[in-house]
């Protein structure tokens, strides 16, 4: 049976439960809400490039086998309240001054934030945490097929664990595991001050077990690794402008190196209850048409998403920040008190 | 982008028996209609009720 989900409306969370900032996910269940797997994982690099059409085959394949077997003895998982999207509390707030007809599945993480902040939960580090890729605890694995190890990082938990590239991963924890989204799912429900996990594998056709042995702070992921996803965008403290890295010729022109972080400003804040962000920019000096060159000192981005990302995670309401900008070809110096 | 129809296209195409579709015929430009249901619960309990594994695609 299949159901295609394009507003998060009345789905409840507590069942449905996946990495809602992605664009693409599938969830593989029984009816009586026992997940089977999960597909749909991304970095940063790209939103396509961990996907793979055979990947998924495979795993809707191998789903009617797990489906079969799960019949003869189904074990339910034990009913939890109803969770939705409008019933946490800051967006039910929302919706009594306005109403939203389309829930993006983004729009659950923006809401559990919001919470987070109002009953003093809210965390940087938990935030990182989210939905870790197996990179996180040092290994790689094949997109065609997400069981199967490709790589693994030496001096790493999984090179410790003796995992090795080639390896089938079979289960990890006490989940049976087919796709990296899988993986991340065991891995998103460990503590990230310490966790065990065991793991059981194949390798040439024996079966092996071992123990991913992670230490505190193990999940945290940088904050380029953040930046491709959509609830980005609601976290705090935010610049109040942004814009577009220049390309190779702009670049050029300004005789800058083919690499410099140069983002021209194309937008200041000036909407909605984030105004405030933009109005502060402003003031502090930012004008449409600079173009950014360093922030706090630092002047290597990956691109302008990475240094949203990085504003977000890294400075703290009450500092300010210099910032070097190139207007009319000179370099101009402001200070940006950073608002909460 | 195209990966991801792809996959969505192979998903319709899952050799499971069809319970119930949707009135229009699948449109795969938007992949709307055709083989989705679009009513989740409503899936779900027939899904329980017949026995049959869901694939339910958020996007």
């Amino acid at each position: 049976m299949r159901v295609r989900v394009v507003n998060m409306a009345g789905v409840d969370l507590n069942v449905y439960r996946f990495d809602y900032d992605l664009t693409f996910a599938a969830l593989l269940m029984n009816g009586d809400g026992t997940i089977y797997h999960r597909f749909g994982t991304r970095d940063h690099s790209s939103a396509t490039s961990r996907l793979t059409m055979e990947a998924f085959v495979d795993l809707l394949r191998e789903t009617l086998e797990d489906h079969a077997l799960y019949e003869k003895a189904p074990s339910p998982p034990a009913p939890l309240p109803r969770r939705t999207i409008e019933g946490i509390p800051p967006m039910t707030r929302k919706l009594q001054k306005k109403k939203i007809d389309c829930f993006h599945c983004h729009m659950v993480n923006d809401a559990e934030r919001d919470l987070e902040r109002e009953e003093g939960r809210y965390s940087r580090e938990k935030v990182l945490g989210m939905w870790p890729l197996p990179d996180q605890v040092g290994f790689t694995v094949d997109p065609g097929k997400p069981s199967r190890v490709s790589g693994v990082v030496p001096g790493s938990a999984a090179s410790k664990a003796g995992l090795e590239a080639g390896d089938r991963i079979d289960r990890m924890g006490t989940d049976r595991v087919r796709s990296e989204a899988d993986l991340q799912w065991v891995l998103d429900n460990a503590p990230g001050d310490g966790a065990r996990i065991p793991v059981e594998y194949e390798r040439a056709g024996a079966p092996g077990r071992t123990s991913l042995i992670l230490e505190k702070g193990w999940k945290t992921a940088g904050a380029a690794a953040f930046s491709w996803r959509s609830s980005m965008w609601g976290l705090r403290p935010r610049p109040g402008f942004g814009g577009r890295q220049l390309g190779k010729e702009e670049l050029k022109k300004l005789g800058l190196e083919e690499n410099a972080f140069a983002v021209k400003v194309g937008y200041i804040v000036d909407w909605g209850e984030e105004s405030y962000t933009g109005k502060n920019a402003r003031k502090a000096g930012i004008q449409n048409g600079d173009v950014i060159r360093s922030v706090a000192g630092k002047d290597r981005f990956a691109s302008e998403l990475e240094f949203q990302s990085w504003f977000r995670f890294t400075r703290k309401a009450g500092e300010k920040v210099p910032i070097e900008v190139l207007r009319d070809g000179k370099r101009v110096r402001v200070e940006l008190p950073v608002l909460d | 982008m195209r990966k991801l129809q792809g996959i969505v296209i192979v998903a319709v195409l899952w050799a499971l028996p069809s319970l119930a579709a949707e009135d229009r015929p699948f449109d795969p430009g938007t992949l709307e209609g055709g083989l989705w249901r679009t009513d989740l619960e409503a899936a779900r309990s027939d899904a329980r009720a017949a026995r049959k594994p869901l694939l339910v695609v958020f996007r």
